[in-house]
């Protein structure tokens, strides 16, 4: 018997590859999909991380001049930014309505990825459509279509004085609630997609078993649905967030000089004031603004009590 | 591995390399550039959308390419806009003549973005109405304009509404929450401010008036636009009765129907141009010049009129069809802006308004 095994083992020992060979072909399976990413990486490199390093460049410069001259290196920029309470504001009046459009657009689109996670694949395909039909048409055209309906005579504040709800017309335009309704309107498509996809992923088999321990709808949707879908919920918050941060169109068209969200103040700053550095000063401390609120918000779910949803 | 990161790093350095500003053109390369260039017929214009866009590609191009075989390439955009492309693009330009406001034709002077204009390389400049040049030898004016108060006929009749005397009749109670005006990001909104500035004592050198009188006039007002584009449809919606704008709107709008009509206030209106400049080391000088010359000149001037311009050339005159809206009649005040001094203040008047005007948005509404 001896002698068969250790012959068998000798065998299994020939036909294993040498461990250089094993480590050789490892590395030769994981080549082909970086090439794959070459285009995109090279893409990134020119359009993104060279124009973001040349921004972030600028933002170190200070001048007064008109035409540029007598530039110096400095943090003047940044401390200007820090220390003027107009730019201050304005960075949070931008996370203040990024939060409510978020918010809004979650509270509106989880009923709607739950309806479609629990609808037949027809009925999913229409919803999907009607959902992602708005991102066909442009933006400064949804918002002139928002900007007829909200004016104080417009569409909406007419029918309502109309019935008697309202005896004069509602501030819906040029205000924070003008640009929320603007935001949650653009990006709910992006709310929606990610949650459902979330809702997707839920083994059905999971609130079959919950009903037959005796658990009610809602307890199974607070304790099993809700709780599973909470990357998607996560995912969407972060999207919406982030678009909402860096929305220029909608809080200018919506907001007009009553909401100075940052995206508006900086394109001021770039395209009417030709403050190139100042303006890229203030970019970047927008973006580090997104990007710490984005890992703050992350990290405080990963680190919940549903951390192992994220796993 | 080693093959793999060398072939990577060599197309990073390749990427590198096109996304590297061009060299600019040594004296003798632009000649022989100009002249293979020539062959192709073909000037890029950057100038505004709207009606100025639709006037140069769809009437003023078709008649050019008909007499000189020169093919019109326009792109549109905002003058800010504009300026910041020319300046990207100032070592290998690929624009050739730049439309911009008044402001930005200093502000590209100044930034040696643009090349000289002047009789003796634009022999129509002679015939000129000098009220219209922005800044002296820097562009030549096309499409003159006035900015200035407009009101809607209809309802100041009915409300029994005086007219509009001053620039300071902006500012009143009655207009409350019917009012259109942009922000001062805007040129209208700046000579808005520059004008109540001057109606108070100011000016351009003295603009603390003007922010006084600017906070009561936010006071009684929704809102200022961000986009100039949006005070058209709050004027044709009639969710606003008085605004301030460019004549060429005006007219526009009164010709589509809607009872609106300029205010020339006894304090006067600024007149100024969308003004053509040629943009530094283009390669198509002599084609620009040769298109800016017939821009100024009586046949192209009396296009332009038709839009709704008022023509930059003497002794020409606006169309019948916008007289009643726009016309200017004998008397009524206008002058030049400073607009070196406008370039100088922008920043400072900015802060300012966003600072001390906007917070006083609304507080006046009942």
């Amino acid at each position: 018997m001896e002698p068969v095994r250790s012959q068998i083992n000798q065998e299994r020992i020939e036909a294993e590859p040498p461990l250089k060979q094993k480590k050789l072909r490892k590395r030769k399976s994981w080549v082909p999909g970086l090439l794959l990413l070459v285009p995109i990486l090279l893409f990134l490199f020119g359009f993104f991380v060279v124009p973001m390093l040349y921004i972030l460049y600028l933002s170190f410069i200070s001048t007064d001049s008109l035409s540029g001259a007598g530039a110096v290196y400095s943090l003047q920029n940044y401390i200007t930014l820090f220390t003027d309470s107009y730019y201050l504001s304005s960075l949070w009046i931008t996370v203040k309505i990024s939060l409510l459009s978020s918010l809004v657009a979650l509270i509106l689109g989880y009923p709607i990825a739950l309806t479609m996670a629990k609808s037949t694949p027809r009925m999913r395909a229409i919803i999907t459509l009607l959902i992602a039909s708005p991102l066909l048409v442009s933006i400064v055209v949804r918002n002139f279509g928002w900007y007829l309906l909200l004016l104080p005579n417009g569409t909406i504040n007419s029918f309502l004085m109309n019935i008697g709800i309202i005896n004069k017309p509602l501030n819906l335009l040029f205000s924070e609630l003008g640009v929320v309704i603007g935001l949650s309107n653009a990006y709910l498509p992006f709310m929606v997609l990610a949650i459902v996809t979330s809702l997707y992923n839920i083994d059905p088999s999971l609130e079959k078993a919950s009903a037959i321990l005796g658990a009610s709808p809602l307890r199974s949707f607070f304790s099993i649905t809700l709780p599973l879908s909470l990357p998607g919920i996560v995912s969407g918050c972060v999207l919406v967030f982030s678009l909402s941060m860096s929305a220029y169109v909608t809080p200018a068209l919506m907001g007009g000089a009553n909401v100075p969200v940052m995206p508006v103040v900086v394109y001021d700053q770039i395209n009417n004031l030709l403050q190139w550095t100042f303006g890229s000063a203030l970019s970047y401390v927008l973006l580090a603004t997104t990007l710490i609120s984005v890992f703050i918000f992350t990290r405080a779910f990963e680190k919940s009590k549903f951390k192992e949803v994220f796993r | 591995m080693k093959k793999l990161i060398a072939i990577l790093s060599i197309l990073m350095l390749l990427a590198l390399t096109a996304c590297g500003a061009p060299t600019p053109q040594k004296a003798g390369e632009q000649a022989s550039t100009e002249n293979k260039e020539s062959g192709d017929k073909t000037i890029t214009i950057a100038g505004n959308g709207g009606v100025i866009e639709r006037t140069i590609r769809d009437v003023i191009a078709p008649k050019y390419k008909e007499a000189t075989g020169v093919t019109i390439n326009y792109v549109p955009g905002l003058s800010g806009e504009i300026l910041s492309k020319v300046e990207l693009q100032k070592n290998a330009p690929q624009i050739d003549i730049a439309f911009f406001v008044p402001t930005d034709v200093y502000r590209a002077k100044e930034k040696d973005l643009t090349d000289v204009i002047t009789e003796s390389n634009v022999p129509n400049m002679k015939g000129v109405n000098k009220d219209f040049i922005a800044v002296e030898e820097a562009g030549a004016p096309v499409f003159g304009l006035a900015i200035a108060p407009a009101y809607n006929t209809e309802a100041f009749d009915k409300n029994g509404w005086g007219p509009i005397e001053s620039w300071n009749d902006l500012v009143s109670e009655r207009y409350e929450g019917r009012t259109a005006f942009v922000d001062i990001t805007n040129d209208w909104g700046f000579n808005t401010l520059n004008a109540l500035a001057m109606a108070n004592g100011g000016g351009t050198d003295n603009v603390e008036p003007g922010i006084e009188k600017a906070k009561e006039l936010a006071a009684y007002s929704t809102t200022f636009y961000k986009n100039s584009t949006q005070v058209m449809p709050a004027i044709q919606q009639g969710a606003a009765d008085i605004t301030v704008m460019g004549s060429y709107v005006i007219g526009e709008l009164a010709l589509s129907g809607i009872p609106l009509k300029m205010a020339v206030p006894k304090e006067g209106v600024p007149l100024q141009s969308f003004s053509a400049t040629l943009v530094k080391n283009t390669p198509k000088e002599e084609a620009a010049l040769e298109f800016i010359n017939y821009l100024v000149g009586e046949e192209a001037q009396g296009l332009i009129a038709e839009q709704g311009f008022y023509p930059v050339a003497e002794g020409m005159e606006l169309p019948e069809k916008y007289q009643e809206s726009i016309g200017l009649k004998e008397g009524d005040a206008t002058f030049s802006p400073d607009v070196p001094k406008f370039a100088e203040v922008r920043a400072e008047w900015s802060d300012r308004w966003n600072k001390e005007v906007v917070p006083e948005i609304g507080k006046q509404l009942k």
